[in-house]
C-alpha cells in the first residue's frame, strides 16, 4: 500500500529526514556573521521567502511538470542557475539536492530517471519537484513545502547560533511561510521556465559568498 | 514613447553608426572600422512621473560599441505615476558592448520600473555598469522595480528582478544601503574579483552595497572586466573626436542621425 502524498509532504518537511538539511542555515549564519542583528531575522526570513524561496518554489513546480510529462530537466536547471547568481548558493543547493536524491533513489527509484539528464548533484528544487511528481504531491503543496523546509532549516540553525526561545523560532517560521500565501496560487500554476520568479537578494548573496570563504562557520550555507 | 536607438555595423573605412534621438540623445565620440564610442545624454528633462524611456542598442557582428553616460539620471518625485525605463540590446555574433552607466538616483516619492533585456548571439559579450542610488542626500529614496534578463542562443544567462523601496529597507535585499553599484559581465569568464559572483554560464556580477557612491570599488572592476572584454574582442584603438568647450561635439561623421517626435 502506498503512503498518502500528504504523509510524504510531512516526511520531506521533517528536519530529521536524513538528507543533509541539518548542515544548512538558509543564509542565517552568513547574515549573522556579516553583522546582521538577530532582531532582523524575522524580516530577513520574509525577504528570503519572497526572493530565493519563490525562485526555488517556481523551479520545483516546473520540475514536477517535467517529471510528470517525462521532459528533460536541463533547461529548468539552467533557468534556476540564471536566477541564482551566487555560486555559494548554487553549491549549497546542489549539496542538498544530492543528499535528497540519494535518499529518494532508495524510496522512489523512478525519481533518478526523471533527473538523468543532470549530474549527480541536481539543485534541491529540481529533486523536490521530481519527488513530488512521483509521490503524488500537488503543486500548491510543493510550493509551501519548498519554502517551509528552507525556513525551518533557518530557524533550527538560528537556535544553535543564537540560542533563544524555540517557540519564538516556530512563530518566525509560520510568519515567513504565511507571507508567501498571496503568491502560492500564481507560482504553483507556472508552466514554462520564463515564468519562474527571479527576485534577487543582493545583500544575502554577498553574505553567502563571503561565508563560503570563511573557516569560522558551523553550517555549509 | 520615443525610442532612442544606437546601432553599429562594421564598415570601411569607418563603421556605420545609426543614432536616433529619443528621450536620450546619443552622440558619436569616435569610431574605427569596427568600433564606435557613443556618449548618451538626456534630450530633455528626465525622469519625471509617467515618462517612458526606451533605448534600443544593436551591436553588429564583430563590432565593439562603447556607450558612456554624460550625466547621471534622477527620477523625480511622482508618487501617482511611475516612470518606465526600458533597454533592449542585441549583441550580434562576436560583438562587444561596454556600457559605463552613471548613477540612477531614485528620489523620495519616485516610482521607477526599469527593464533591461540583452540578447547575446554566439560569441557576443557585454560589460554593463549599473549604479542605483535610493534617494538624494538626506532622502530615504523612492521605489524601484528592476528586471534584468540576459540570454544567449542556448538560454538564460542571468535573470534578476530587484524590488526595493527606500521607505521599507529589507535585510538581505539591500539592508540599510542606499547605493547598489554593480558591474555585470556576460559572454566570457571575467577574472575573479574579491566578492564577485561567477555565474553558472560564462559571466560574473560584482556588486558594492553602501551609502556613498565614491566609496565603491567598482571603478576597478569595471576597468578590469571591460579591458578583458575589449582585448578578447581584439578591437583596434578608437580615435576620439575632440570635445568642444560647450560639451560634446556635434555628431559629425555619423551616417544617420534622426530626431524622432
Amino acid at each position: 500500500m502506498q503512503p498518502s502524498p500528504h504523509t510524504i509532504s510531512l516526511l520531506l518537511a521533517d528536519a530529521r529526514l536524513p538528507s543533509g538539511g541539518h548542515a544548512q542555515s538558509s543564509g542565517v549564519e552568513p547574515a549573522l556573521l556579516a553583522g546582521m542583528p538577530v532582531a532582523d531575522v524575522p524580516a530577513f526570513l520574509r525577504a528570503r521567502a519572497r526572493t530565493t524561496g519563490m525562485v526555488d518554489a517556481g523551479t520545483a513546480v516546473l520540475a514536477r511538470h517535467a517529471a510528470l510529462d517525462c521532459i528533460p530537466m536541463a533547461s529548468i536547471e539552467r533557468a534556476w542557475a540564471a536566477r541564482t547568481p551566487s555560486r555559494a548558493i548554487r553549491d549549497a543547493s546542489k549539496y542538498l539536492g544530492r543528499g535528497l536524491l540519494r535518499l529518494a533513489g532508495r524510496i522512489w527509484p523512478e525519481v533518478r530517471s526523471s533527473l538523468d539528464d543532470l549530474d549527480e548533484s541536481p539543485p534541491r528544487p529540481l529533486v523536490l519537484g521530481a519527488i513530488a511528481a512521483h509521490a503524488g504531491i500537488d503543486a500548491e503543496s510543493l510550493v509551501r513545502l519548498t519554502v517551509y523546509d528552507d525556513m525551518a532549516c533557518a530557524v533550527a540553525a538560528l537556535l544553535k547560533l543564537e540560542p533563544g526561545d524555540p517557540a519564538h523560532g516556530v512563530a518566525m517560521v509560520l510568519e515567513a511561510c504565511s507571507s508567501i500565501e498571496p503568491h502560492v496560487a500564481a507560482v504553483s500554476s507556472i508552466t514554462s521556465a520564463h515564468q519562474i520568479p527571479a527576485a534577487s537578494a543582493p545583500q544575502s548573496e554577498a553574505w553567502s559568498e563571503a561565508h563560503a570563504l570563511t573557516t569560522r562557520r558551523l553550517f555549509r550555507a | 514613447m520615443t525610442t532612442t536607438r544606437i546601432a553599429v555595423r562594421a564598415g570601411h573605412p569607418r563603421a556605420h553608426v545609426d543614432l536616433v534621438v529619443g528621450a536620450l540623445a546619443p552622440r558619436l565620440v569616435g569610431r574605427t572600422s569596427c568600433t564606435a564610442h557613443v556618449a548618451l545624454s538626456a534630450a530633455g528633462m528626465l525622469l519625471l512621473g509617467g515618462d517612458l524611456v526606451h533605448v534600443e542598442v544593436d551591436v553588429g557582428p564583430d563590432c565593439t560599441l562603447e556607450l558612456e553616460d554624460v550625466g547621471g539620471m534622477v527620477a523625480f518625485r511622482a508618487p501617482r505615476s511611475a516612470s518606465q525605463w526600458t533597454l533592449d540590446v542585441r549583441v550580434r555574433s562576436g560583438g562587444t558592448l561596454l556600457w559605463r552607466a552613471l548613477p540612477l538616483v531614485v528620489a523620495e516619492g519616485a516610482r521607477v520600473e526599469r527593464r533591461i533585456q540583452i540578447h547575446l548571439d554566439k560569441g557576443g559579450c557585454a560589460v554593463i555598469r549599473e549604479t542605483i542610488v535610493l534617494g538624494r542626500q538626506g532622502e530615504t529614496g523612492g521605489s524601484l522595480k528592476s528586471h534584468v534578463s540576459i540570454t544567449d542562443p542556448d538560454g538564460p544567462v542571468l535573470n534578476e528582478d530587484l524590488d526595493v523601496d527606500g521607505s521599507f529597507p529589507e535585510p538581505g535585499i539591500l539592508g540599510s544601503a542606499r547605493v547598489l553599484d554593480a558591474v555585470i559581465a556576460v559572454g566570457f569568464r571575467p577574472d575573479p574579483e574579491p566578492g564577485a559572483m561567477l555565474l553558472d554560464q560564462p559571466g560574473g556580477v560584482a556588486r558594492h552595497l553602501g551609502n556613498l557612491t565614491h566609496e565603491s570599488p567598482m571603478d576597478h572592476v569595471w576597468a578590469t572586466w571591460s579591458e578583458r572584454a575589449k582585448s578578447s574582442a581584439g578591437s583596434p584603438v578608437t580615435i576620439a573626436v575632440p570635445i568642444t568647450a560647450g560639451g560634446l561635439s556635434s555628431p559629425r561623421g555619423v551616417d544617420s542621425v534622426r530626431a524622432v517626435d
